[in-house]
């Protein structure tokens, strides 16, 4: 009996572990192929989920296909695990790292080795194809929509202080001393409002590099003929936030304030200027609704003069599997409509994403949503999004973390970039020296000459 | 049974095929739990162990022998800060909650005490909470702008302005170090009433025959009586300790500056946000060598408390 019992626990037991590793079944129901595709994109998930249910009534009827959408806030992990255990759907969205390890393990494939995609590639748009998408040569993914950043105002707290332009409009801020100043007239702590919101503890990539990336023609800046760096207009714009801090008119607690507190309390109307990203558009009119009229600008420069263009990311980069591969022109046909001018019109109309480029969109598109209008406008084609720089080990701390010791008071700016100058410079002189950089190819890509 | 009676018996045993059948089913029986320990536990340790000589970013690897080691050792002193700050977050806070769960267990285990049960489950709620929550909870308690704390205070005319506690040094590492006891103390409860449960009543009325008080009771039957359980509780929460993160990563992401950053945290950030490229093979030699620390102070502490061994 014992013996019987002990058999079936195993057998129970080895049961479980092994049915978690059951292999992907293509599916394939009734002359219907399904194709699986994966992202963490949740802010788009209804206007994705209206596209599919649409092309599978519609056109995907027609061609036999049926795509199916999974979203989830983990997509990065769970394409780690399904990499591993090779059960990955037909097409993922990965970060950037995950995709030079799946090109590298042939995870992933190139858009011109799948049946029917060749063409299409080669038509399309091949001028805005960035250089991130290709290796060794193929393109891996079309680039689609874009993000942008800039400065996020509330327009009733200017005119209520009297910060309007000749037609009594708000006139949001052109330069940083004028933010400052700005800043100080927003400011009433008898009514707990204040002139800037700084959700340091987001970290400063999304809360001030993103937005304030016009400021200066770069905010690194990189030497290729002495091998250095600079980091002297990233510290000195980020000194302007410890200036507002000191002069109290910083939301307070900014070192803990996190990005959905601070969007929170700019749609309480509590707050009058906020570093802003495209995607807030969807979080300031569906999750934290703002009681107050707002609108967006060009970040404030260092000078009028200045005239840099705003930060862009390009977005909407589906990559196909080994996996996806495998269904040949079914894949190729989704991949097309996964692209196509009537995807990139609708995600526009709602306000959800940018088109990458504006030619894309069909001709009788509107937006409905217009600070959606007013990110678009801040799109600039000067940007270059595929910069490369070298992929250097710097070791101590990052600039997140010196921007933290000079908000604590534990180093002065200046202290900081000699520090983080000096360390990075080392690493790169380093990383030249060991072969590691090829300085050419980079000028050639971010065309320097 | 004699060595040779024994030795015996598992011959005449071994020649037996009920034996060889008892022992294949307690095979069968571990087997699973045999592969879970090799997979992951001993592993990742190899993994971790193997790629702390290696210069490794998750795509190209190169064998650089023991600079990872060197660099830890000579040029990295925000590591060796972060150690700092995990023993005076981890064990400092050891001051207040042993003491706390002790009185707690005297408590819940006297007889005059009403209403036991509901406070048991009272003192054991934060533990089934989740860690991110309660940080978060926590976070609106203490912070700056409409923090109950701040308010509370203002209200009884005890500050004026409100306080930015974790935009301090000080501040931050008492809100982390309240958040860690509040999370963890009902475990050690649970320690210390098993072990005030386990002393003979006995003893305890022999102390009363001979006139102690409550105090010198505590003082001179009770405490030495639970030394080997107090042994227990300070080597897992020392143990414990080091691994403090998601605390400190939740509330404060080791600031403010690095003032609270700890050795897991720091040791988290060189595998995803580093300067620069990612660093897996520098953060595994960190792991590596927070591994020795901790055996070393295992080591010491055990050697120490030997004497708490003898008391039962």
């Amino acid at each position: 009996m014992k013996k019987i019992l002990s058999v079936a626990l195993s057998a129970v037991m080895l049961t479980g572990l092994i049915s978690g590793c059951g292999g992907n079944e293509t599916a394939n129901k009734d002359g219907v192929t399904t194709v699986e595709i994966w992202s963490g994109d949740i802010s788009a998930k209804q206007c994705w989920m209206e596209l599919a249910d649409e092309f599978n009534n519609g056109e995907g009827k027609e061609k036999g296909i049926e795509v199916e959408f999974k979203f989830s806030s983990n997509h990065g992990d769970e394409v780690d695990v399904a990499t591993q255990n090779d059960q990955l759907p037909d097409m993922v969205a990965p970060s950037f790292l995950q995709i030079a390890q799946m090109v590298k393990s042939g995870d992933i494939v190139a858009l011109e080795d799948i049946e029917g995609l060749k063409d299409y590639v080669a038509n399309y748009k091949t001028e805005k194809i960035e250089d991130q998408n290709t290796y060794n040569g193929k393109v891996y993914s079309l680039t689609t929509t874009t993000m942008t950043a800039g400065l996020i105002y509330n327009k009733d707290l200017f005119k209520e202080a009297g910060i309007v332009d000749e037609n009594g409009e708000a006139k949001p801020p052109a330069t940083l001393d004028e933010m400052v100043e700005v800043a100080k007239k927003l400011t009433n702590e008898d009514k707990g409002v204040y002139g800037y919101s700084f959700p340091l503890s987001f970290g400063t990539y999304y809360t001030l590099w993103c937005p304030a990336r016009n400021v200066a023609e770069d905010l690194t800046i990189i030497d290729y003929d002495n091998l250095t760096y600079d980091y002297t207009p990233w510290f000195k714009l980020f000194d302007y936030m410890v200036k507002m801090r000191d002069d109290g008119s910083l939301f307070p607690g900014a070192d803990t304030l996190t990005n959905d507190t601070s969007r929170a309390y700019f749609s309480e109307g509590l707050v009058g200027m906020m570093p802003g990203m495209s995607w807030d558009v969807g979080v300031l009119t569906t999750q934290f609704i703002a009681d107050c009229d707002w609108d967006v600008a060009p970040f404030p420069r260092f000078n009028e003069e200045d005239d840099y263009p705003t930060y862009q990311s390009p977005g909407g980069l589906f990559y196909i599997t080994k996996n996806g591969a495998a269904k040949g022109e079914k894949i190729a046909e989704v991949y097309k409509w996964l692209t196509s001018s009537e995807v990139i019109t609708r995600f526009y109309e709602k306000g959800v994403k940018i088109p990458y480029d504006p030619e894309m969109l069909a001709e009788d598109a509107k937006c409905d949503v217009p600070q959606f209008e007013s990110f678009t406008k801040l799109v600039d084609d000067r940007y270059k999004s595929n910069k490369i720089s070298p992929k250097l080990s710097i070791e101590g701390d990052n600039t997140d973390t010196l921007m933290k010791k000079i908000w604590a008071g534990d180093m002065t700016t200046d202290e900081a970039i000699k520090d983080i100058n000096t360390r990075a410079s080392a690493a790169f002189k380093k990383a030249y020296d060991a072969g590691e950089v090829d300085i050419e190819h980079i000028k050639e890509v971010n065309g320097i000459q | 049974m004699t060595k040779k009676a024994l030795t015996a018996t598992k011959k005449k045993h071994k020649l037996s095929g009920r034996y060889k059948s008892r022992e294949r089913e307690a095979y069968a029986m571990i087997i699973l739990q045999l592969i879970g320990f090799f997979v992951f536990s001993i592993y990742p340790i190899m993994w971790v162990l193997g790629k702390s000589f290696f210069d490794y970013d998750g795509v190209d690897q190169t064998f650089i022998g023991f600079e990872n080691y060197i660099r830890a050792f000579t040029r990295d002193t925000a590591f060796w800060k972060s150690v700092l700050n995990t023993f005076i977050i981890s064990y400092g806070k050891l001051i207040i909650e042993l003491p706390l769960a002790l009185l707690a267990a005297l408590l819940l285990t006297n007889k005059m005490i009403k209403g036991k049960k509901l406070f048991s489950v009272i003192f054991y709620l934060p533990k089934v909470t989740g860690v991110a929550p309660a940080c978060m909870i926590f976070a609106f308690i203490f912070a700056t702008v409409n923090g109950l704390v701040n308010n509370a205070l203002i209200s009884i005319g005890v500050l004026n302005e409100p306080v930015a506690w974790l935009s301090s040094r000080v501040g931050a590492t008492a809100v982390i170090m309240i958040q860690s006891i509040w999370g963890g103390f009902a475990a050690n409860v649970l320690y210390f009433m098993a072990g005030v449960a386990n002393i003979p009543e006995d003893v305890m009325e022999a102390s009363e025959i001979d006139g102690a008080n409550k105090v010198q009771q505590f003082f001179h039957v009770t405490l030495p009586m639970l030394l080997p359980v107090i042994k227990v509780v300070l080597l897992l929460a020392m143990v414990g300790g080091m691994q403090i993160m998601n605390e400190v990563l939740l509330l404060t992401n080791g600031g403010p500056g690095d003032s609270t950053n700890v050795v897991m945290l720091h040791i988290y950030k060189m595998y995803f946000a580093p300067a620069g490229k990612p660093e897996y093979g520098y953060a595994s030699a960190l792991g590596v060598i927070t591994s020795i620390i901790l055996g070393i102070v295992t080591f010491i502490y055990l050697k120490f408390s030997k004497k708490a061994d003898e008391v039962m």
